[in-house]
């Protein structure tokens, strides 16, 4: 698999600036996710990084269906990280976007199948 | 897994023989809990929260630097009222997982199924009255059928059914079955929860 340069890398703050404002635009029950793998983490790297997720949707929910998509073996951890700390798993994409996310519109989350940085 | 455990157990041990329990506060530094923090707070835990009580535990397994009866927490019959797998299977229900806008392989991989755009381009899908036009060729014409024209054969002839051969009173399918089978419903509603007991050591 190609190693990818990391979302805030790869494009201009303008660029996802406009990107996800029409994103947002386009499907306004979304919300426009940014998913990427922690450097130091044992994990597989994700084929696709932007998600759309419904705003209604738990974070449990999500981190379940990435656990899916990763294809982890029973009992191998998945941790998610928005900013530095782990959101409580019952709370809803919108709350968690509408209070994390960057200024360029995206909601950055970070996977790691260890619960703490360092 | 098994071997997984055994290996961490005896790892755990070692350790344990070696550093001895913690008793000076690291939980800012480190979050770790010395021995006196685990157990007050597990007082609190036990207090606030009654499901959760202290164990005692086997006294094989006991750590001599906790007190005798307060080697473990533990919170029985925890129910769980959603299943992985049935996660899942309602992720499938939504529709999945769809690409959007995928022409670089860069584009959105939308979850639960294909979003709902915004309405504006449902206009397109109100059909045009200039497109319309009424067909002239053909005109109107009269349905045989309905003003009882031709096709008198159609009429079933009543004579024909009373032959003997018509009859169906023996046919098996149409008797009474003599006894009932009782079923049961494949889908009778009932949630089967798990319940997990949880403990902390």
């Amino acid at each position: 698999m190609k190693k990818t340069r990391p979302f805030r890398e790869e494009y201009t703050f303008d660029e996802r600036l406009q990107e996800s404002r029409d994103i947002v635009a386009k499907y306004p029950d979304r919300v426009p996710v940014v998913v990427e793998r922690f450097s130091r983490a044992d994990l597989p790297e994700m084929d696709k990084k932007k998600y759309l997720v419904p705003r209604d949707m738990s974070v449990g929910q999500f981190i379940r269906i990435l656990g899916i998509r990763l294809h982890l073996e029973p009992g191998k951890a998945l941790f998610v990280f928005v900013k530095n700390t782990l959101p409580q798993t019952s709370s809803v994409m919108d709350v968690v976007y509408e209070s994390y996310k960057d200024n360029d519109g995206f909601l950055y989350m970070c996977y790691s199948s260890e619960k703490t940085f360092g | 897994m098994v071997l997984k455990q055994k290996l961490h157990e005896s790892f755990k041990g070692a350790m344990e023989r070696l550093t001895g329990p913690r008793t000076d506060s690291a939980f800012k530094e480190k979050g770790v809990l010395s021995v006196s923090e685990f157990v007050i707070a597990g007082d609190n835990l036990v207090s606030k929260c009654p499901t959760w009580s202290w164990e005692a535990g086997e006294p094989k397994k006991r750590k001599p630097y906790l007190p005798p009866d307060k080697q473990f927490l533990v919170t029985r019959n925890v129910p769980c009222l959603r299943r992985a797998i049935s996660v899942e299977e309602e992720y499938e229900a939504a529709g999945g997982e769809v690409l959007l806008d995928n022409d670089d392989s860069d584009g959105w991989l939308a979850t639960h199924g294909k979003p709902k755009e915004t309405t504006h381009d449902e206009e397109e899908n109100i059909p045009s009255m200039d497109s319309l036009s009424i067909s002239t060729e053909g005109g109107i014409r009269s349905i045989p059928t309905y003003f009882g024209g031709e096709e008198e054969d159609d009429i079933p002839d009543m004579a024909g059914f009373e032959d003997a051969d018509n009859l169906l009173d023996a046919d098996p399918a149409t008797l009474q079955p003599t006894y009932f089978v009782a079923q049961e419903p494949e889908d009778d509603n009932i949630l089967r929860t798990r319940t997990y007991d949880i403990s902390i050591t």
